[in-house]
């Protein structure tokens, strides 16, 4: 993944966000992470601001399905429900392993589905493992 | 007015046993009048023929009288001879009439003076006949007058005898024809009488039991409909717990993750403290670092262990919630289930423990049930799993599997011999979590409350009976079909 790669991180949780992070930085992935713990300031800076999303650098999304305003799915729809935003990468991320919400967050178009889990050293593993797989992942340039 | 059972069937019975003795009493009656007028009917006519034989004597004696007075007067042996003929005829006539009358006693002596004068006439008058015409004319008229006038007397007392016969026979006969009448119409009212009070009973009664009839079609209507309600309402409460379940059993496992997560790091940045531990003591040996050792080589790992193991029961405990959530929001289907063999396929599964344990498993004949298969093969699954886990092992396990069907609904029976379940625990078994006796076989304490949910989504309820050391039955009480509120 090229450095200008920003990582759009939306989860309400601050412990969780933190681990995440840690996680993620251990597994030697340094771009600019971007914390939004509510999905209305998370939806603002990837539609509305000037300096928003869609003027940056390309971006990949880790989605908490779980927020304190609104379900991640929505955010999932919007996301994946503009000619802009649909080629960005969506995971998501979450405690959720309810089949029927992945069937229909894939439906939607997110490109993949992790359970976070609750032993933490399966939780360290699984974040390092997509730190990896963030490192070699290609994601598409910003049409401007 | 509602007539009960029994009045019917007592008062249907007195009817028939009324009616019964009218129609006999009436036909014997009838017999009886009939034979008695008829009877009375020749009585009348006998007197009317005596009566006839009264008026016929009367008229030959006077033709015999007339005959012998042209003889005397003309000595003509023609009119002698007919003189002769009618005397001849008329004593016929006076025998005939006492063979007539031997029913009245007056009559009889009558007949007998009637015809002991008529004999002494035709003797007077033979005697005339017999040639001497002129010795017959000068007897002719001596004595006559008092002989025939005593024979008028007896003819018209022996009439008016049998007029008033005839008269009072007649009476009796008209008497025996009115009666008749009577007892027939009389009959006929009651039995007219009786077919009413049947009609009008029989009326009545089903009328009762029309109404009776309606009112337990109400009832069951009542009931249904209650059920209907009770039932949406148990689905709905049940659908909200779930839904509860599922909320709180997710949300509690987000700060579970950093519990864990941060313990996790409090344990690696361990190895840094111990290693600075080192580092200090080593370049200021004066240092007093006892007390620090004992946290982090001690004091810190138990915690460290102890919010672990907690964390990871919780964990555990939370996910059994989430489990049992998502069970309860899946949505059934009914098919025919044959129940013995899913029984017998669940025996089948455990068949190596059982007949390692030497276990007795009976299958009775189980009747067959439209409901959702994954629930029903929980429900005994975990039932009989159950009952051979807590056998008693001093001795030999017997499980029996029992099934009856109860009209709309089916009862099925799990019994055993094993340890049982003490009073205090028999409500408790049921929640979640909660296990009863010696806490010496694996189990998170959730079979039984997953159970009792899968049985009332399925319409049914769970009972159980136990006694301490003896065994326990388990009894499920659910519909034949499942209802319709449960399926798509």
């Amino acid at each position: 993944m090229t450095q200008a790669v920003t990582i759009v991180m939306i989860e309400d949780d601050e412990g969780h966000a933190r681990l995440i992070e840690r996680n993620i930085r251990r597994a030697g992935i340094y771009n600019t992470i971007r914390h939004f713990v509510d999905g209305g300031s998370a939806l603002k800076f990837l539609f509305e601001e000037s300096e928003g999303l869609l003027a940056q650098s390309p971006a990949l999304v880790l989605l908490d399905l779980n927020l304190p305003d609104m379900s991640g799915v929505d955010i999932l729809a919007r996301v994946k429900g503009d000619e802009r935003l649909k080629r960005t990468p969506v995971v998501v991320l979450t405690t959720t392993d309810d089949k029927t919400e992945i069937q229909h967050c894939y439906d939607l178009g997110c490109n993949v589905y992790i359970t976070k889990p609750v032993n933490y050293d399966s939780f360290a593993t699984a974040i390092r493992q997509l730190g990896l797989f963030l490192s070699v992942i290609q994601v598409p340039e910003v049409e401007a | 007015m509602n007539i009960s059972e029994r009045f019917f069937g007592r008062a249907s019975i007195v009817m028939l046993a009324v009616g019964f003795i009218v129609v006999a009493a009436l036909t014997g009656a009838t017999v009886w009048l009939t034979l008695r007028a008829s009877d009375q009917a020749d009585w009348v006519s006998h007197t009317m023929e005596v009566e006839a034989k009264i008026n016929d004597i009367s008229a030959l004696i006077e033709r015999a009288e007339s005959a012998r007075r042209g003889y005397l007067i003309t000595g003509q042996p023609a009119d002698a001879a007919a003189a002769r003929r009618t005397t001849v005829m008329l004593h016929a006539a006076a025998t005939e009439l006492q063979g007539m009358v031997t029913d009245n006693p007056v009559e009889v002596s009558r007949a007998a003076k009637l015809a002991a004068l008529i004999d002494s006439r035709i003797a007077r008058i033979t005697r005339s006949l017999e040639g001497d015409v002129a010795a017959a004319r000068r007897d002719f008229g001596t004595g006559d007058q008092t002989v025939l006038a005593a024979i008028g007397d007896l003819t018209g007392a022996m009439t008016s005898e049998e007029t008033s016969l005839q008269r009072a026979r007649s009476a009796a006969a008209d008497w025996s024809v009115r009666t008749l009448l009577v007892v027939t119409v009389a009959a006929a009212i009651g039995i007219l009488a009786l077919g009413l009070g049947s009609v009008w009973l029989v009326r009545n009664y089903f009328q009762a039991l029309r109404r009776s009839r309606q009112e337990l079609e109400e009832v069951n209507q009542g009931l249904e409909e209650a059920v209907q309600e009770r039932t949406a309402d148990v689905l709905q409460a049940n659908a909200e717990i779930q839904r509860f379940a599922y909320v709180v059993s997710h949300d509690l496992r987000a700060p579970l993750v950093n519990i864990m997560g941060f313990t996790s790091e409090i344990e690696a940045g361990l190895g840094d403290v111990v290693a600075a531990l080192d580092a200090a003591a080593a370049q200021a040996p004066d240092l007093d670092l006892a007390a620090a050792r004992q946290v982090v080589d001690e004091d810190w790992p138990e915690a460290i262990g102890f919010i672990r193991t907690s964390s990871e029961k919780m964990d555990r405990l939370i996910n059994a919630i989430l489990r049992l959530s998502r069970e309860g929001r899946r949505t059934f289907t009914a098919e025919r289930l044959r129940i013995g063999e899913v029984v017998e396929a669940i025996v089948d599964g455990m068949r190596h423990q059982i007949e390692e344990r030497g276990i007795t498993v009976r299958v009775e004949p189980l009747p067959d049930i439209m409901s959702d298969r994954l629930a029903i093969e929980q429900i005994f699954g975990n039932l009989v799993d159950n009952a051979v886990k807590y056998l008693d092992d001093s001795r030999p396990g017997e499980i029996a599997v029992r099934g009856f069907d109860r009209g709309r609904r089916v009862e099925f029976e799990v019994e055993d011999n094993g340890r049982g379940i003490a009073e205090r625990d028999r409500e408790r078994v049921f929640d979640l979590f909660r296990r009863a006796g010696a806490q010496d076989r694996p189990g998170e304490g959730i079979g039984l409350a997953h159970v009792r949910t899968l049985v009332r989504r399925l319409g049914g309820t769970i009972l159980l009976s136990s006694e301490l050391g003896r065994g326990t039955t388990f009894r499920i009480l659910m519909p034949k079909t499942m209802p319709r509120g449960l399926q798509e």
